[in-house]
């Protein structure tokens, strides 16, 4: 299983914005446990999506030299009834970032309907010894770069 | 994958409840969080407290009811967990006063040592709509640890 939480950038500013999307199909393995009589998103999937969303922003914005790890949220909702079938939006922004830390929002939509938000979020940056090294990793994601 | 974010309920009570989630290195999400760097993702301790918080409302209502989380007010991480840890997880009922509403407070430890504190809310549902109500009552006694008898002491299928 890859934990990748979202699929494409649609649009990217440097060091202040990005909105990416993110699919959630019936074929997704959380959704089988998640219920089973009912499938529905689950809520921590709608943020872990925010949270590498904006990961990836902060990511590009300081050439892999960092790597942006959560350390704090407030202010979170994520629907308890949304269910698989959706191409989602997710828009994330940053309030400042620099080498220590990045501090952010991000709100993820289904056709205009607003199905999860962070209103406040930090992430502590941590050394990346072999900053090409971890560019490479995620060329799984090279054509967004 | 199963979406299991939590291995023991050690304890039911109408005002809380505590289990723990172990971390193992085979974990699939580790492989991408992060490369060479193994660390239990913030987004799944969340999962852990909302998957306790669905078992307690279980357990306490016969079986009848489930917890889905709908609004984080804090989750605070004082550091990273991963692989060989056992995180253990305390929940405590915040009352409502809405019967339809549920909201706890959790911290998160390794050791005794805390690593998150995390504030939710949510909604209860009906647990027939999500799931079959027996196969979760045998679920929730693997999850307590109820061992199995053999058949030759009385075990019954």
């Amino acid at each position: 299983m890859r934990f990748l939480l979202f699929d494409r950038v649609l649009h990217f500013e440097e060091g202040r914005r990005i909105v990416a999307s993110k699919a959630f199909s019936m074929q997704d393995e959380a959704l089988r446990g998640h219920f089973p009589r009912s499938p529905l998103v689950p809520g921590a999937l709608l943020v872990e999506a925010m949270l590498q969303t904006l990961g990836w922003l902060i990511l590009r914005t300081h050439g892999f030299k960092v790597l942006p790890l959560f350390s704090m949220m407030e202010d979170a909702t994520v629907a308890s009834d949304l269910a698989p079938g959706v191409l989602l939006e997710v828009e994330g922004e940053l309030d400042s970032t620099h080498g220590k830390g990045s501090m952010g929002r991000a709100v993820v939509r289904h056709e205009g309907r607003v199905v999860a938000s962070i209103g406040r979020v930090l992430f502590g940056h941590y050394p990346v010894p072999d900053p090409e090294a971890l560019r490479r990793t995620f060329s799984v994601y090279g054509r967004l770069a | 994958m199963r979406y299991l974010l939590l291995d023991r309920i050690e304890e039911v009570a109408p005002d809380r409840a505590r289990g723990w989630k172990t971390v193992a290195m085979s974990e699939d999400f580790l492989e991408w969080h992060f490369p060479e760097r193994p660390i239990l993702p913030g987004s799944l301790v969340l999962e852990a407290f909302a998957q306790l918080a669905g078992w307690h409302e279980a357990l306490t209502s016969g079986f009848s009811r489930w917890f889905l989380v709908e609004r984080v007010a804090s989750a605070r991480y004082f550091g990273f967990s991963g692989p060989g840890d056992r995180v253990d997880l305390a929940l405590e009922v915040v009352p409502t006063g809405d019967p339809a509403r549920r909201a706890y407070r959790g911290e998160a430890s390794v050791g005794g040592e805390r690593r998150a504190a995390v504030e939710l809310e949510g909604t209860v549902v009906a647990l027939d709509d999500l799931d079959d109500r027996a196969r979760v009552e045998r679920l929730s006694q693997a999850l307590r640890g109820v061992r199995m008898t053999p058949a030759s002491r009385g075990g019954r299928p």
